[in-house]
């Protein structure tokens, strides 16, 4: 079910108040309901694979703790089975059809098509995750198979994340700290509204004029493509950012803290700032578990830029099988290599600087997020035509969402995201009262009420992840 | 604890009168506005009053030269068409016109995309559907695409959702405010480039048909039967008259006319009367009117001999 669903709003305080109602040694049992009855709403077969994973990771942890002087062999175990389901369901089929390809072959696997379960990417890499750190000590296993389920398909995540760590959820699950703290709700109430508007307001008002530019890209002179390609960057953005914080609010009304898995990217300066705030919870895992078990940067200056060029390709194998997204995970970590020798971090940050910087980074990003929507050929063709079919500054995407008003709703809607995002960046404490929260956030609602597109399926882009 | 309560409970208050002043304001401008597409949803539910009415998309909106079937027939025309919008949209709004007088003959220009395919990432709009009355079936229409809605339109914004911009855009004329717009069409007077190398070849359509779409095409049939011209417009290079087979079985079925034009040999490879590949521009819609002309003729013969 979708976040914003009105399905899932008006049962959401139904949810809360079942939570907090029920005495806590119930609520881990209460939360796995709702949360396999939730997630069999958008695909009830994929609740097998969620079982696997969820045995899988459970069995093997189990195994890990009895026999520690055999641990290591049982911890790949563990997280060869559980990542199982995420290799056959994500890699196999674009292998098989490359190898089939190259080999012109037909077999019975080119005449199957399955679609991913809802999440399999998220929750997977919260399952290893889990079976590394406690194979590490760093944290304890679940005491029962209800609290490790309720933990990887703890509801308000499983579609797009964040990816959390046992350290934060499990541990609070566990502790049954989960009682109701108002003044967390009521940060989550925020959260809630704030996301609502970055997805249902932003993000959705940008995909209407990117899906009309992409429809016909041959028809769209450069300028008109070059601005499609920078708005798909503040769609995916709001997009995704505007779930993990509904995410965020919905576990803050049941008492649970998590942390923040976008802080500002647009404000970004250079590509290794953007990963300290783009999909943070992901790049904090692929840090802790790719790049530092590969050695990180205490090996030779050659064997660390390889480790981050590794740690990016995996990265974008992570979103996707084909050679766009490697392109795009090894172009990522390419550019960070170079930040790195050219000392960038050193760079001075006067405003002078500082906005040039922002405005290339961001291009930077959009550019290579290209490889997100299109395949490389696609990305090459409408690269040349920024260059070969400029034709000025005039806009070639149909008229029917040329209207001036739709226009107008993309630059209200980013200039408010953006100064919120940037009183939060720079001025935490302005306007910070409650009356004047409660204010801004009426507002919000009436603002989403009156401008969100809500007849677009509402789908979430990483939900496709 | 009370303090979270005295806070969501100010919030609430404060959003349900926002929704209630903000709602009301935008009701009493959406029915003043003259401009823009609100204006012509307006014009047509208040004003229009022609004989023959042509409803569909934007092919309908650039394809069907009024004029000329005024010129043709001695009959009236007026072109109601409406960008990015499909079935269920002017079913409402042939419901919403008939509130005040019945039409002697509608031109449907039946979309593919938009009439009778699944498209996931693209359900039917009710943008405009909300702000219709309640006497043009508006509920029970809402009711069918999403049973929600009946809670969605207890606020008093929600029905002119994305409509706000529209309203204060009044200064800045859109393609709908054209001075060359003839009763409802709009002329389009750019010739389509093609991609050097280009060649034609056959679209692939994805043959999963939308139950709802198709139930509201069936409703337009059998309620309208007998003084209804189901219409395919040619497309550039189209090869695609079999998606079609099932509303030509579902038209024939009720004695209602399909003509499909749409892979018609001498405009839909006539590069010249293309403005893109899915619209004509003026000199192709005239064109593509003229040819029309008969057909619109032979069913208003057919209904005076009724």
């Amino acid at each position: 079910m979708s976040y914003n669903s009105l399905t899932f709003i008006l049962s959401l305080p139904a949810i809360v108040l079942g939570y907090h109602a029920l005495p806590a040694q119930w609520r881990n049992a209460a939360l796995l309901a709702v949360s396999v009855a939730l997630y069999m709403l958008w695909w009830p077969a994929g609740i097998v694979v969620m079982a696997w994973v969820t045995l899988t990771s459970y069995v093997g942890i189990s195994r890990i703790v009895r026999g520690r002087e055999s641990s290591r062999g049982a911890m790949w175990l563990t997280i060869a089975l559980t990542a199982l389901p995420l290799l056959c369901f994500k890699y196999l089929l674009p292998l098989n059809d490359a190898i089939t390809d190259w080999l012109n072959i037909d077999w019975w696997l080119n005449r199957h098509r399955w679609l991913i379960p809802v999440g399999l990417s998220f929750y997977t890499l919260q399952a290893i995750a889990l079976v590394v750190d406690v194979r590490s000590g760093r944290i304890r296993p679940a005491s029962s198979l209800i609290s490790h389920a309720a933990f990887i398909s703890f509801f308000p995540i499983t579609a797009s994340g964040p990816i959390v760590r046992g350290q934060e959820l499990l541990v609070q699950l566990e502790e049954r700290k989960s009682r109701f703290d108002p003044d967390l709700a009521w940060q989550g109430v925020r959260w809630l509204i704030w996301g609502m508007f970055m997805k249902v307001v932003v993000a959705e008002s940008f995909a209407l004029f990117v899906h009309a530019v992409e429809q016909r890209i041959d028809t769209q002179n450069g300028f008109t493509l070059l601005q499609s390609t920078l708005c798909y960057t503040i769609q995916l953005y709001a997009d995704f950012a505007g779930y993990s914080l509904m995410a965020l609010g919905t576990s803050a009304l049941l008492g649970i803290k998590l942390r923040h898995n976008f802080w500002h990217p647009l404000f970004s300066v250079g590509i290794r700032d953007f990963w300290r705030r783009w999909h943070i919870s992901l790049s904090t895992w692929l840090r802790d578990y790719i790049y530092i078990p590969l050695g990180g940067s205490r090996c030779t200056p050659w064997r660390s830029r390889l480790n981050v060029m590794a740690t990016f390709v995996f990265s974008g194998l992570w979103h996707g099988a084909g050679l766009a997204y490697l392109l795009w995970g090894a172009m990522h970590g390419l550019w960070v290599v170079v930040e790195r020798l050219v000392h960038f971090d050193r760079w001075p940050r006067h405003w002078v600087v500082r906005v040039p910087l922002c405005l290339a980074t961001f291009v930077l990003v959009s550019v290579l997020f290209m490889l997100f929507s299109h395949d490389v050929p696609t990305t090459l063709h409408i690269i040349g035509r920024f260059f070969g079919h400029w034709d000025g500054l005039r806009l070639t995407v149909t008229q029917s969402v040329n209207t001036l008003s739709r226009e107008w709703t993309m630059v209200a809607a980013l200039a408010l995201m953006l100064s919120k995002e940037a009183r939060d960046e720079w001025a935490p404490t302005l306007l910070s009262g409650r009356l004047a929260q409660i204010l801004f956030y009426a507002c919000v609602v009436l603002l989403t009420l009156t401008f969100g597109v809500f007849d677009r399926g509402g789908q979430f882009i990483y939900m496709h992840f | 604890m009370k303090k979270f309560i005295y806070t969501l409970l100010s919030l609430l208050v404060l959003v349900v009168l926002g929704d209630w002043a903000v709602g009301s304001w935008l009701r009493y401008a959406f029915a003043h506005t003259s401009h823009d597409e609100i204006g012509r949803l307006n014009y047509i539910s208040d004003s229009v009053t022609a004989d023959i009415v042509v409803l569909g998309s934007s092919r309908a909106l650039h394809h069907y030269v009024p004029s000329i079937i005024t010129d043709s027939t001695g009959l009236t025309c007026y072109n109601c068409g409406f960008e990015d919008e499909g079935i269920v949209f002017h079913y409402a709004l042939l419901r919403q016109l008939q509130q005040r007088y019945r039409p002697r003959l509608i031109i449907y220009e039946l979309t593919y995309d938009y009439d009778i395919q699944y498209l996931s990432w693209r359900p039917p709009k009710l943008t405009h559907i909300r702000t219709m009355s309640d006497l043009a079936c508006r509920d029970s229409i809402l009711r069918s695409i999403d049973p929600w809605q009946r809670l969605t339109m207890l606020s008093h914004i929600y029905p002119y959702n994305s409509q706000a911009f529209t309203i204060m855009n009044s200064q800045e004329p859109t393609h709908y405010d054209n001075a060359m717009a003839d009763n409802g069409y709009v002329p389009q007077f750019k010739h389509m480039q093609l991609p050097s190398g280009w060649k034609f070849k056959p679209q692939k359509w994805n043959e999963h048909v939308d139950s709802l779409k198709v139930g509201y095409l069936n409703k337009l049939i059998t309620e309208n039967a007998g003084r209804l011209l189901v219409v395919v417009s040619p497309r550039y290079g189209s090869t695609e008259d079999e998606i079609y087979d099932a509303a030509r079985r579902l038209c024939h079925e009720h004695g209602v006319p399909l003509v499909c034009m749409v892979s018609d040999p001498v405009i839909s490879r006539n590069q010249s009367l293309w403005e893109d590949d899915g619209h004509l521009n003026h000199t192709g819609a005239q064109a593509f009117t003229r040819q029309l002309v008969p057909h619109i003729k032979e069913i208003l013969t057919q209904n005076i001999e009724k």
